[in-house]
């Protein structure tokens, strides 16, 4: 994957974090807390639908827990869009 | 014993967006029933209905919020948001300590209904937030938590008398010194396509329109909305100095015990004479009954007969009136609509008119305010619900204050 394709994935991703809620995607980083964008364990279970959705993979329920920020669900993504055997993206 | 009033109104439907609106339509005996425009064209050519109109939920609602709210609850907590400011003057209640008790029908089932769909013609998947947008209680917990309530909340469900079941265990509540106050009332949203056919595979919906007791008359007509009402101790009323529109003098509940879709007269009768000795009246006190009158043919002539039989020559006398001719059958929400039509009879002291009346039904012939509303005084009124499956409700509410007397 290069720079432009990486970029182009996290802004699809912070879309879906923000779903809804009513935030500048441009005040989003890596290190913005899902906390901060008062993500709870309910909106997790959407935005792993959405990503779902979205790339076809699954979020493993014991990974869900664990994501702290945003950086963690950009590279939880990337991580399972490799292991997905033979594509990059949809 | 402890009396209850009503200090608040607070209603969303097919002929009004908020109460001064269907004030208004009442008045002017306006029907809100017009061709269907949430269900696909192409399929339900003739289809018609009483939908709210204009209504954008966005202007009530921000996005994330909305997300976790379907129709029915979104109904619920713009009926409860006027009725909290009409009673208490801002968007706030005095206290954790009230009660919250929702009638509905179907809760969340335009919900279940795009979940569904998803499910077994798109690619199978559930969306996650489907089980709370569905469950039939959402109305009843949202509304605790915007206004910050902690005592009992629940919903109650009869089907088309699911609305005055919920108002009258608000009002047992009261008496028995539970709450000093509660947010009660009913909401629900019934165009989903496939409840829709459900209903029209019944063979019960009017093709013309909703025209109650009147000769001609073929089936009922859905509506959607909710009215909710804030119930308080007469006590807690004056000691905050509130403004009383009502008093909940009684409630009368029973059953059939007999047909799932039939009406009894009998059933009907009783849980009339019931409410009548909750309230300690006489039927000869009864200036008004709005009247359960869906427009089947059988619900009209069975009322009738039930009306007749618990008022005897008074029945001569009575005027009956059912509105649902103007706002649709609200289903579970259909009596705290047609509660809050009665409280407004009460306080502007005028009769709201069954429209789309064509002619006398020889089985039908009482007085039913046909076509336009009357000014006249009336002191008390009864307003009734006969649910399918034979649940009964009925309410009975006095002007307040009383004409030519004290309230005390």
């Amino acid at each position: 994957m290069n720079q432009t394709d990486t970029a182009q994935l996290e802004k699809r991703i912070i879309r879906i974090i923000i779903g809804p809620r009513n935030v500048d995607p441009a005040t989003v980083t890596s290190s913005t807390t899902l906390e901060a964008l008062d993500v709870d364990s309910l909106n997790a279970l959407t935005i792993a639908f959405d990503i779902k959705d979205e790339f076809r993979i699954d979020i493993p329920e014991d990974e869900l827990v664990k994501l702290r920020t945003v950086g963690d669900v950009i590279s939880g993504v990337q991580r399972l869009l490799k292991e997905k055997e033979g594509s990059i993206a949809p | 014993m402890t009396r209850v009033v009503i200090t608040g109104l607070g209603n969303i439907c097919g002929s009004g967006n908020n109460v001064p609106q269907f004030l208004d339509s009442l008045l002017r005996g306006r029907s809100g029933i017009a061709p269907l425009v949430a269900l696909p064209k192409d399929e339900f050519k003739k289809a018609i209905g009483a939908e709210v109109k204009s209504y954008d939920p966005k202007a009530h609602f921000d996005e994330s919020r909305l997300e976790l709210l379907d129709r029915n609850a979104q109904f619920a907590l713009v009926a409860a948001r006027e009725a909290v400011v009409h009673a208490f003057g801002k968007a706030s209640v005095p206290g954790p300590d009230g009660a919250v008790i929702i009638g509905t029908s179907i809760g969340g089932k335009l919900s279940d209904d795009i979940a569904a769909d998803r499910l077994y013609r798109g690619d199978g998947r559930v969306h996650p937030l489907t089980i709370v947008r569905v469950m039939a209680s959402a109305a009843a917990s949202h509304i605790s938590m915007e206004f910050g309530i902690t005592g009992p909340a629940f919903s109650v469900t009869s089907a088309c008398a699911s609305s005055n079941h919920a108002i009258g265990q608000a009002l047992w509540m009261i008496r028995n010194n539970v709450v000093p106050w509660a947010i009660a009332g009913g909401t629900d949203a019934c165009f989903a396509y496939g409840l829709f056919k459900a209903w029209e595979a019944m063979r019960i919906l009017a093709p013309d329109t909703c025209r109650p007791f009147s000769a001609g008359r073929r089936g009922l007509v859905l509506g959607e909305g909710a009215g909710i009402v804030i119930l308080e101790s007469l006590e807690h009323a004056y000691a905050r100095g509130a403004t009383i529109y009502a008093e909940l003098l009684g409630f009368g509940a029973g059953s059939d015990a007999g047909h799932i879709t039939q009406p009894s007269v009998k059933g009907a009768a009783e849980t009339m004479r019931a409410a009548l000795g909750d309230a300690g009246l006489y039927p000869e006190q009864v200036n008004y009954v709005n009247a359960h009158g869906t427009g089947t043919p059988s619900n009209d002539v069975a009322e009738t007969k039930a009306i007749k039989e618990v008022f005897g020559e008074h029945a001569a006398r009575l005027a009956v009136s059912s509105t649902k001719s103007i706002h649709g059958h609200a289903l579970g929400a259909a009596g705290a609509i047609e509660l809050i039509a009665t409280v407004l009879a009460l306080q502007h002291q005028f009769l709201p008119p069954t429209v789309n009346y064509l002619q006398a039904d020889p089985e039908c012939d009482l007085d039913y305010v046909p076509n336009a509303a009357r000014h006249q005084p009336i002191e008390t009124a009864m307003s009734n619900s006969f649910a399918f499956g034979g649940l009964n409700a009925v309410l009975l509410l006095r002007r307040w204050p009383r004409v030519g007397g004290t309230n005390e």
